[in-house]
């Protein structure tokens, strides 16, 4: 009897032991506490004007009685939101006041409301939303959580936003300004020289002042399939190119070009059609491209450019003055890790660099009106 | 064309104060709750510092010395177990130690236990037989919804056939021994258990686990292990001894390694259900749990919006209220 | 900067750094120790011809195994610490192309009208989407609900009956093809659900003239409804939030997988166009695209809900479908890729990998076959490499599967789903044995080429409710 039980205690045992793992397997396929498909949103919201909206719903839903008061003239209202937070909602043209305290900078620790335009002082640090029915100006160097203006958004020198800004119309980004996160403007935006950012989008986003536009091209040459070097294909509307490839100066391209290396544009090509290169990708200036641009490594546009589609650069990309990306009627994309960008470019659409962007002065030579142009064949 | 990785980062702050400038730059990535905001699962990666890394391999090499330094101890320990459940079972034989050498680095015993084991007289090849019919016609009677045991039932019944056909037809070719396979089986499980430290190393510290969890999940399976392999081969020895050779393939390709896998898997997966950093849900949770404060609504893509005016845990020192200048 | 580099260092090594670091430790430690210990099982007298005989296959597949397994660990190494790719999702503002949407449906009375009003909900530019729903010989009220909505959306709901003609679902896309007009043609099955964002995300990656095929994720909806969909919500995880995603930073082969993505017409039409009979017109096409030199884009943020199989019968037949229709592609185009001028070097290695992974079951099947067989011969020299890697087959082969699975998961965020891990197995072997059968029933009786094809549709009973559409 006893080894019976050794026996059957020993085969217990072991089985028990070695499935004593498999519990916490066994458990959660009887308990299913984790059941849930993963949550796909169906809302679009990669959409740059997500969190304003977002914003403006919820000051419409939580604040909306506060903003009412102060804009029939009730003067400032303050109060706290259920979470404790203050909010403190301004009449048209006020400036909230700010604490200053032994360490760190002035500040504001309300979420700020303005029922009509809003001054928001220089040097100083908002850590909260900040939404006015009018106009913003925001002192220089001051830095700001995130902010949504019903009229024009003015960041004054040296600037931090650290979340997103949104102006129902013009946004302009004096000198030094950082961009952290996203900006937007319905209307246009305006980025000045030493401006950094990382995600805009308006109908036009212009960095520094505009170059004129280049002078009209001369009569463009032919390239032919026949032309190009180490050409894999010719089919379906597209080059196919074995490593690097160079086209001339103005020459008129009317096919998709697909580089394997590296591809450069001689000046005041014309391509009718769309560019991809896995390595590098320079255009000279004034080259000018239908469709789109897609750079497998670092991408470098010449001065007065002029490109139609989107630009996709998987490193880093450089635009000179006097480019333009997109037009009115037909916004673009222009997207790279880090991106630098003359003053005096144009962007109609969406600039993203996830490492950061900057606007880089525009040199003296960049104004096609008044500086040579130097040929790139 | 060299630029540097974030060009935002080298933005001039109007305060010259690197902790006011530090708490900024971490603003950038906190909700409005006061949560870190996370990416959106497309876009997240495990981040490669070498301060997660280098830990982690000390760890894996840590674990494995110590093992190897416990291997006469761990030697005599499955020893004395086995010679536990040898008398325990009545199973006649005894244990002892065999010394093996390692390129004159490193001197281990491994024990051996030595039992009777026999050819199947014609009873029990019948009786295996009938086993392997009932277990691969059975399967044919297992329902579709539980399809999976169908051909866990087949598999068996595989192995348990080859078997049978080999000891119908060559019985006398059998090449192995009861005691031989149960010391070869130690061995192999010796080697086992001190590739746990690597394997979970190289699969389980690059994750962001804390350390001590990724010593505890490593400690655990070889602690579990250590125990295990013993009983184990306890077990195949008895079977073995009373019903012969003909089912140590059964015991070898079955309930052999694979068993011991099985296990580690499972001490795996157990382990990376396991709370970090990157789980956004256990975050909402604590957030759901504590009515405010520690998650976030305004992940970088997360679909909740970025909007709302609450920062529950502003680290600079920031004042509460406004007023009109 | 010193740290940033060697930061960026890290992420570019480390993959395979580990995956060297791990196989080359694992092989020294088994070659050493069955070398220095003396080894009781087994015999040590030479070898006779019939062993050497199957040795050397045994040797040969083990060899397979490994270069499986070092995949799988470097595309999970990739996948967690490299640099990820997602080159055109920052377009999000462009002027959009003209495009189709093909909806092929037999049999959806359930789902159809869900997908359509989902479809017409999308954010894309108004006239410039079009949407075909493709009735393909139904048998219940598809037509009709189709009929419905072309009625009250005409211009932009165009039906296309189809009563007669090959059955299945590439003979269909063949026959819808005729009536689009657009450049790019997105694909969705009828018991999928796009979010508003999907169809500009889809469509992103055409602006690359380079790019035939586009495949976005598949998210599992149905998870909670039994075992088999919570494993296979493991599996699809590990599929495409790691597999794929990794693929495509690797410039190596994402796969199209025929839902949830779309070509390029005119790119599908120079390299032939739909195959009608294949079972897997997906993966064909993702493979005369890339001979073609097009190349197939995955984006890992298009993520859209699709029903699994709920029962192990409907995974069977799903299984041997893709087997099938799999290893038809590998016949169709493992040569040609090989020695094809457009496409470099890792893809060719990365496509024949992929090519193959089908036929890899029967051939672990015959590993085991080998192993058992030279284990009764006594053959267990060199020793512990045997045991040990013949054993372990399950074991580290699928053990790169495991990690892939859990470390999706991780990335994902779940939590207590990923315990589940260990029951996968149940679905491995499943697996293991219906791709072998339909492996072998193929090579004992080939489908005459140009033979019908029959469409195995999974049973779609439910609609879809997005969670974040309160």
């Amino acid at each position: 009897m006893t080894l019976i039980l050794a026996v059957v205690g020993c085969l217990v045992l072991f089985l028990g032991w070695a499935a004593l793992p498999l519990l916490p397997s066994l458990i959660e396929a009887r308990r299913r506490t984790d059941i849930k498909p993963l949550r796909v949103v169906r809302a679009s919201d990669v959409d740059i004007r997500h969190f304003a909206t977002a914003f403006q719903a919820w000051v419409e839903d939580h604040l909306g009685k506060p903003l009412a008061a102060s804009r029939a003239g009730g003067g400032p209202v303050e109060g706290r939101l259920d979470d404790g937070t203050p909010y403190l909602a301004l009449p048209d043209g006020a400036t909230p006041a700010l604490v200053t305290l032994p360490t760190g900078p002035a500040s504001c620790g309300a979420v700020i409301l303005g029922s009509g335009d809003l001054n928001l002082p220089p040097r100083a640090l908002f850590p909260h939303e900040t939404y006015a029915d009018g106009s913003v100006e925001v002192g220089e160097q001051s830095v700001c959580r995130a902010i949504l203006a019903g009229g024009d958004l003015r960041l004054g020198r040296g600037c931090w936003s650290l979340r997103w800004l949104h102006a129902r119309s013009t946004l302009l980004a004096r000198e030094s300004c950082a961009l952290h996160g996203r900006a937007s403007a319905d209307v246009s935006m305006r980025l000045e020289e030493g401006c950094r950012f990382e995600r805009l989008h308006a109908p036009t986003v212009a960095f520094g002042m505009p170059v004129p536009p280049t002078p009209a091209a001369p009569a463009l040459e032919p390239y032919k399939a026949k032309d190009v070097p180490n050409l894999v294909e010719d089919a379906a509307g597209r080059w196919l190119v074995r490593q690097r490839l160079e086209i001339p100066a103005h020459r008129l391209v009317t096919s998709d070009v697909v580089v394997t290396g590296e591809l450069r544009v001689g000046a005041g090509t014309r391509i009718v059609g769309s560019l991809k290169s896995h390595g590098d990708l320079t255009l000279a200036e004034g080259v000018v491209v239908d469709g789109s641009i897609v750079a497998g490594r670092d991408l470098s546009v010449g001065r007065g450019c002029d490109i139609r589609g989107p630009v996709v650069a998987e490193r880093d990309g450089r635009i000179e003055a006097g480019t333009q990306l997109g037009s009115a009627d037909r916004p673009t994309t222009l997207s790279a890790r880090c991106l630098e960008v003359e003053a005096g470019s144009v962007v109609h659409g969406t600039v993203w660099a996830h490492g950061g962007g900057l606007v880089l002065p525009r040199p003296r030579a960049a104004d096609p009106a008044t500086g040579p142009v130097k040929g790139s064949n | 064309m060299a630029m540097p990785r974030h060009l935002l980062l080298d933005a001039e702050l109007p305060w010259a104060d690197a902790a006011a400038r530090r708490e900024v730059l971490r603003m950038r990535q906190r909700g409005w709750g006061g949560g870190d905001i996370p990416a959106h699962r497309a876009l997240r990666v495990s981040p490669v510092r070498p301060g997660k890394l280098v830990p982690a391999a000390l760890l894996a090499i840590a674990l494995l010395a110590a093992y190897l330094l416990l291997l006469g101890p761990v030697s005599h320990l499955w020893a004395g177990m086995l010679e536990f459940w040898r008398s325990a079972v009545d199973l006649p034989g005894r244990v002892s130690m065999v010394r093996y050498d390692f390129y004159g680095l490193l001197q281990f015993d491994v024990p051996s236990l030595s039992f009777g084991s026999g050819l199947p007289g014609s009873e029990l090849w019948w009786g295996g037989l009938v086993f392997t019919l009932l277990l691969g016609l059975g399967s044919f009677a297992v329902p579709l919804t539980w399809l999976p045991l169908r051909y866990l039932l087949r598999l068996v019944a595989f192995f348990q056939a080859g078997a049978q056909l080999f000891f119908g037809l060559w019985p006398w070719a059998f090449p192995y021994d009861g005691s031989g396979y149960v010391h070869g089986m130690l061995i192999a499980d010796l080697m086992l258990i001190a590739l746990i430290p690597v394997l979970l190393g190289s699969t389980y510290f690059v994750l962001d686990f804390s350390l001590w969890r990724k010593a505890l999940l490593a400690l655990l399976t070889m602690l579990h292990m250590l125990v295990l392999v013993p009983l184990q081969y306890a077990v195949h020895a008895y079977v073995i001894h009373h019903l012969s050779l003909l089912f140590m393939p059964l015991m070898f390709f079955v309930f052999g390694l694979t068993v011991n896998v099985l296990v580690f898997i499972s001490f795996y997966a157990w382990g990376v259900s396991w709370w970090h950093p990157l789980r956004v849900e256990d975050v909402r949770w604590a957030r759901r749990q504590n009515g405010n404060g520690n998650g976030n609504g305004n992940g970088n893509d997360d679909g909740n919006g970025g909007s709302r005016g609450s920062a529950a845990r502003p680290s600079l020192p920031v004042p509460s209220g406004g007023g009109l200048s | 900067m010193a740290q940033e580099r060697f930061a960026s260092h890290l992420r570019t090594w480390l993959a395979p750094v580990g995956v060297i670091l791990l196989v080359g430790g694992l092989l020294a430690a088994a070659v050493a120790l069955s070398s220095a210990a003396p080894i009781p099982l087994g015999q040590h007298s030479p070898r006779p011809w019939y062993v050497l005989a199957m040795l050397i296959p045994l040797y040969a597949i083990l060899l397979l195994v490994c270069v499986y397994l070092l995949r799988h660990y470097w595309f999970t190494l990739n996948r967690l610490h490299g640099t990820q790719r997602h080159p055109y999702l920052d377009i999000d503002t462009a002027d959009w192309p003209e495009v189709t949407v093909l909806v092929p449906a037999h049999d959806e009375e359930p789902v159809i009208a869900a997908i359509l009003s989902a479809l017409l909900e999308v954010d894309y530019p108004p006239g410039r989407l079009h949407i075909l729903p493709i009735d393909d010989r139904s048998r219940d009220r598809t037509g009709e609900i189709i009929d419905g909505f072309a009625a009250r959306h005409p211009g932009i709901v165009v039906p296309f009956h189809r009563k007669k003609g090959e059955p299945g679902k590439a003979a269909a896309l063949r026959d819808a093809m005729k009536l689009v007009t657009t450049d790019i043609a997105l694909v969705f099955d009828a018991d999928y659900m796009p979010g508003h964002g999907l169809i500009k995300q889809l469509v992103a990656p055409f602006f690359d003239p380079e790019v035939g095929a586009v495949m976005g994720r598949v998210v599992p909806h149905n998870v909670g409804q039994n075992l088999l969909t919570r494993l296979l919500d493991l599996e699809r995880t590990g599929g495409y939030q790691v597999d794929q995603q990794a693929r495509m930073n690797l410039k190596l082969v994402p796969q199209y997988g025929g839902t949830v993505g779309g070509v390029r017409c005119r790119a599908l039409e120079s390299v032939g166009g739909w195959r009608v009979d294949t079972l897997a017109e997906d993966t064909d096409a993702t493979f005369r695209l890339l001979r073609g030199g097009w190349k197939t884009v995955y984006q890992n943020r298009s993520e859209c809900y699709e029903q699994v199989p709920s029962t192990w019968p409907q995974r069977m037949r799903q299984v041997r479908r893709w087997a099938r229709g799999h290893n038809e592609a590998l016949w169709a185009h493992a040569g040609h890729l090989l020695v094809g001028p457009r496409t470099c070097f890792r893809e060719k290695l990365d496509g024949w990998l992929l090519l193959n992974v089908y036929v890899m079951s029967p051939v672990l099947l015959l590993g085991w076959l080998l192993a058992m067989t030279l284990w009764y011969l006594g053959e267990t020299r060199p020793g512990l490499i045997v045991i040990l890697l013949v054993t372990s087959y399950s074991a580290l082969g699928n053990f790169a599967i495991f990690f892939e699975v859990s470390a999706a998961s991780y990335l994902d965020g779940s939590r207590a789903r990923v315990r589940l891990l260990p029951l996968i197995m149940l679905g491995f072997l499943v697996g293991l044995f219906a791709i072998s059968h339909e492996t072998l029933l193929q090579i004992l009786l080939p489908r005459r080429p140009g033979a019908r094809v029959r469409w195995h549709k999974t049973e779609h009973p439910h609609t879809i409710n997005h969670e974040g559409d309160e």
